[in-house]
């Protein structure tokens, strides 16, 4: 078949305005596609990841305003058996809805960051700078770019006015839209036993002994408090708060498909053409000795060929837009990142090649089929 | 056949209408993909369109241009956050009475409590969900909510609840797990479901409204609201209106750290929040635009280079270069057009008024005809754009070498 | 001894509803080393019949028998692989490919015989030179003349060597000269190179480069006829033959 692809390649070169159109075309939708499923990508990230920590919110609150837990729980819930660390946490966010532009705030004791983010990498500054201030803020590397924010500037979003100390980078998805601060900050700098979380991290001695050490935590805090507590593994949290925007997210999965719908369409339209035009052209390659086999044969590498040029096209542009311009959506405080991970753009390329295959199959089999006389005619 | 002179006084004859609608029927199987391709592109236009419409007017719609609410300075962006005194409400009564509508002698005054909470349902299998609450005095919130009105059951009682007739989208759940009589669990205790209301096109409709007395002993904040909301006399001067709110807000109580804002005005500023969303929408939507016009274009170059003959002989026969031009414009605007026909059918009778669930509430896909004369503008314009090219391509082509193409 | 032999062939073309016969019972026998030329009125079935000896079309009633194989037999796959070994078709309008130059045009049949590419390199080059193309076999068919794109197609219908060459009025689309220039160079192939031509023409001075003529009429074969070959006209030789027409 190799010796057949100058042939193939020719008569695309050889309508390079109907190849053209194809491929951008293509190119455009795959790059909707891949963009639209990345959201997917970075939920499926999200929601994989780590399952040994545990949060404990307060019962029936979802606004990361809403939910006051005292301070003193920090030591309720270390109490528990299973239970290997604690971290309380004051979520602070700009914009409590779903947005492309929210700033979240995580306040936490300064000296225990560093302790439980060991994964967290610095592109500038330090934990040092980050605990010697009391305004001291660590900016996640998407956040800083998306507002141009540099280490030993100051802002303020949301009534918070911080110094920045450091600007870090993080493999887990969604971190790095956070601006870790100090907790007693975000609580307007009062007395330690005034201060309240929004929420406590539990790291688990035994992550298979999750469900049972927060039934432990939400009873023994509802036994002994009138703030009660509803804790759950962090992926099944998650779940929870973004399920307000499923909807949406699903309602991109058929922006994704019906994109799929039109490149399949495109891709044919080219296929038909190129076979109307070539009926004389096939007839008479079928007069030289080729069989209508190698004629469709020669007709879907075409197709595919054409669809994979558009779907390489699509998935670097896909690549270079995210890496150039990182996007978030973020709601309650919980970020998803539009991930384009390898195996995403894998999918998109097989894609690529399959709408290829299943565009041109009928028009490359009736081109295989046509009666030699009536062609030539 | 159409006439018209040019500057010269020649007669410019144009093509047969028919010419083009039958030119399209020389090659249906393409003639049916490309308008296929281009339904498919002004349909999802529709479905963008229609989400980004129906955010937008629920969020206008939501916001009465009568009402002021007084809310915590704090909270300007955000008054789920918003936390005040509930003596404001007794205090608005007093301070604005004569510039706010009255129901007899009763002024228009709603103290409310909005709270975002997780909501379950009798069915266990099904998680709880976050709902909004809003605990409202029913003697007075129809006086200021006048888009709200019950068109089920009755107005609650103790331990029950009115649902908004999107509530059940908002929850992900079914109308039949929100059913008059049925009930649902806030914070671990049942209500009973006694009413449905509607508002049609606002945020409201998502929401599930209590008694304020009772969310605030259930939510233990037994000493505040999150927001008097006030309704004033049209008739009288707006910014002096709101001039009296700023003067009570500022300097008669500053203790109670409060500001009045417009509602309408509110929910305008929250649009700003979806800005880049919908910046991001209208982005991708232009790319699958194009995508649309590579095909029509596509299709349209085709139509131009298996006809290159049949030109030359029109152009012998004695009509114009531009007359060839404008029949391929006409054709591909024909093929745009029922694309575009068929795409509106089904986007009126698939997408109109689906509810979709969305950060504090839900909203139904709106296709108002702004969305309608985006879709068609778009569709068309596919049509034009697409037929641009190759049209000036063939208007291009003298006769001779048209003659002599293979 | 016979490459080509016909008995009681018929072919019968639906038009609708309709039957249109376009050969009756037709009858013919060619040597190897011949050159025939196909002479009738439009309609008569020349090309048809043409078409049937190269295997791109099927007789309905009769046989045809070219090189050896009986091609009513063959399924179309076995056909196709036959032909591709076998024949070689010159087209009136050439039908070359127009995204490929004439290099690649006339390598076109090579390809499917398993042969290295420096062995195709090979071939080409000859039938290149021996067509007088050498210097253009980078050109496009839209780069050539008329006369110069029958010569590409004349170069690769004898590249892959078949045993019998078909030509459906190989003339008709050239100027005088051009049309001198293109039958030399098939008389060449039949006399030098020992090739069976088998041509369809309507142009008497086409038909008077062939060794033989034969005439049809209404699908039916109605003379046949050998003769010396000369550019000035048709002389019948002593052996031609007479066939009683219907």
């Amino acid at each position: 078949m190799l010796k057949f692809f100058p042939y193939i390649l020719k008569n695309l070169l050889g309508h390079r305005v109907r190849s053209f159109m194809t491929i951008i075309g293509t190119a455009l939708l795959m790059l909707l596609f891949l963009f639209v499923f990345s959201i997917q990508s970075g939920l499926h990230q999200l929601l994989l990841s780590q399952d040994d920590r545990l949060i404990v919110f307060q019962s029936y609150r979802f606004c990361p305003s809403t939910s006051q837990l005292p301070i003193f729980y920090e030591e309720v819930i270390r109490g528990i058996p299973g239970v290997k660390d604690v971290l309380p946490v004051k979520v602070v966010v700009n914009n409590c809805r779903a947005s492309l532009d929210t700033v979240v705030f995580h306040g936490v004791p300064a000296k225990s960051l560093s302790r439980v983010r060991p994964h967290v990498r610095f592109l500038s500054g330090d934990w040092i700078a980050f605990q010697n201030r009391t305004d001291g803020a660590l900016v996640g590397r998407r956040i800083a770019e998306r507002r141009g924010i540099k280490t030993g500037q100051s802002f303020t979003v949301a009534g918070v006015t911080v110094n920045v100390a450091g600007i870090f980078t993080s493999d887990v998805s969604g971190e790095e839209n956070v601006i870790y601060t100090h907790i007693e900050l975000l609580n307007n700098n009062q007395h330690h036993q005034d201060l309240h979380a929004t929420l406590y991290e539990v790291s688990l001695a035994d992550p298979q002994q999750a469900e049972k050490v927060a039934t432990a935590i939400d009873a023994k805090i509802k036994d002994r408090f009138e703030i009660t507590t509803e804790t759950k593994p962090q992926k099944a949290h998650f779940q929870n708060v973004l399920a307000d925007l499923m909807d949406l997210i699903g309602m991109t999965r058929w922006l994704g498909f019906v994109c799929i719908g039109v490149v399949v369409v495109l891709v044919a339209n080219s296929v038909i053409m190129a076979a109307q035009d070539r009926v004389k052209e096939h007839a008479v390659l079928q007069t030289i000795g080729f069989s209508g086999w190698r004629i469709l044969v020669l007709m879907l590498t075409e197709s595919i060929l054409i669809s994979l040029i558009g779907g390489i096209l699509g998935t670097l542009a896909c690549v270079a837009w995210l890496t150039w311009q990182p996007i978030s959506i973020s709601t309650e405080g919980v970020s998803v990142d539009f991930i384009a991970t390898p195996g995403l753009l894998g999918r998109g390329l097989g894609l690529s090649a399959f709408i290829g295959l299943i565009a041109g199959l009928i028009p490359a089999w009736q081109a295989g089929r046509a009666e030699i006389v009536n062609s030539l005619r | 056949m159409l006439k018209s002179s040019t500057p010269y006084g020649e007669n410019m004859k144009l093509l047969p209408w028919d010419y083009g609608v039958r030119n399209l029927l020389r090659r249906p199987v393409r003639t049916v993909l490309t308008a296929f391709g281009l339904t498919l592109v002004v349909f999802l236009l529709f479905l963008v369109v229609g989400f980004v419409r129906g955010l937008e007017k629920s969020l206008e719609q939501s916001g009465d241009p009568e009402v002021v609410m007084i809310h915590n300075v704090n909270s300007a962006e955000n008054l789920e956050n918003s936390s005040i005194s509930d003596e404001v409400t007794a205090l608005a009564r007093t301070e604005f009475a004569p510039q706010l509508i009255k129901h007899r002698t009763v002024p228009a005054v709603s103290p409310e409590l909005t709270i975002a909470s997780r909501v379950g349902v009798s069915d266990e299998t099904k998680g709880p969900q976050l709902a909004v609450l809003r605990g409202v005095d029913w003697q007075k919130v129809f006086l200021v909510r006048r888009q709200v009105f019950l068109m089920e059951g009755t107005l609650p009682k103790q331990r029950e609840v009115l649902v908004g007739r999107l509530a059940a989208t908002k929850l992900g759940l079914s109308m039949n797990d929100l059913a008059v009589g049925g009930s649902l669990l806030i914070e671990g205790k049942p209500w009973k479901i006694s009413g449905r209301f509607a508002a049609p096109g606002t945020l409201l409709e998502a929401e599930l409204w209590l008694p304020l007395d009772e969310l605030k002993v259930a939510m233990k904040r037994p000493n505040d609201i999150s927001i008097v909301a006030m309704r004033f006399d049209p008739s009288g001067d707006r910014s002096k209106q709101m001039g009296f709110v700023d003067y009570f807000c500022r300097n008669r109580r500053p203790d109670l750290e409060l500001m009045g804002s417009w509602e309408a005005a509110y929910y305008s500023s929250l649009q700003k929040h979806y800005g880049p969303m919908r910046s991001m929408t209208w982005l991708l939507l232009g790319l699958v635009a194009v995508a649309g016009a590579c095909g029509a274009m596509n299709t349209m170059y085709a139509a131009v280079a298996g006809r290159v003959r049949e030109f030359a002989a029109l152009q012998s026969i004695g009509f114009s270069r531009r007359a060839i031009a404008a029949s391929l414009l006409q054709e591909s605007v024909i093929l745009a057009a029922l694309s575009t026909l068929v795409a509106t059918g089904l986007a009126l009778f698939l997408l109109q008024g689906i509810a979709v669930r969305f950060t504090m509430g839900a909203f139904s896909l709106q296709l108002d005809r702004t969305a309608i004369l985006i879709g068609c503008s778009v569709g068309l314009g596919l049509g034009i754009l697409g037929a641009i090219p190759p049209a000036w391509r063939a208007f291009r082509l003298s006769i001779v070498d048209a003659l002599k193409a293979v | 001894m016979a490459l080509v032999e016909i008995e009681q062939l018929s072919k019968v073309y639906k038009k609708g509803s309709q039957d249109v016969p376009v050969l009756r019972d037709l009858n013919l026998i060619v040597a190897t080393g011949e050159f025939v030329a196909l002479m009738g009125p439009s309609g008569s079935g020349k090309t048809t019949l043409l078409n049937l000896i190269a295997g791109i079309d099927r007789p309905t009633q009769g046989s045809i028998q070219v090189a050896g194989q009986d091609l009513g037999r063959l399924s179309r796959n076995k056909l196709t692989a036959w032909r591709a070994q076998h024949v070689g078709y010159i087209f009136q309008l050439y039908n070359l490919i127009p995204v490929l130059t004439a290099y690649e045009n006339i390598e076109l049949p090579l390809l499917l015989l398993p042969i290295s590419s420096s062995e195709r390199r090979k071939r080409v080059q000859v039938v290149l030179e021996a067509v007088g193309l050498i210097d253009r076999y980078d050109h496009y068919p839209r780069q050539l003349s008329g006369g110069q794109e029958q010569r590409v197609a004349i170069a690769r219908a004898i590249v892959a060597d078949p045993t019998i060459i078909v030509a459906d009025e190989p003339t008709g689309d050239l100027d005088a000269d051009t049309a001198t220039a293109t039958l030399a160079l098939l008389k060449r192939l039949n006399e030098e190179m020992g090739k069976t031509l088998v041509m369809v023409t309507h142009d008497p001075k086409a038909a008077s480069v062939a060794k033989r003529l034969v005439k049809l009429e209404k699908g039916k074969l109605i003379d046949d006829q050998l003769h010396v070959v000369s550019f000035n006209g048709m002389k019948s030789s002593p052996r031609s033959r007479q066939l009683a027409s219907e």
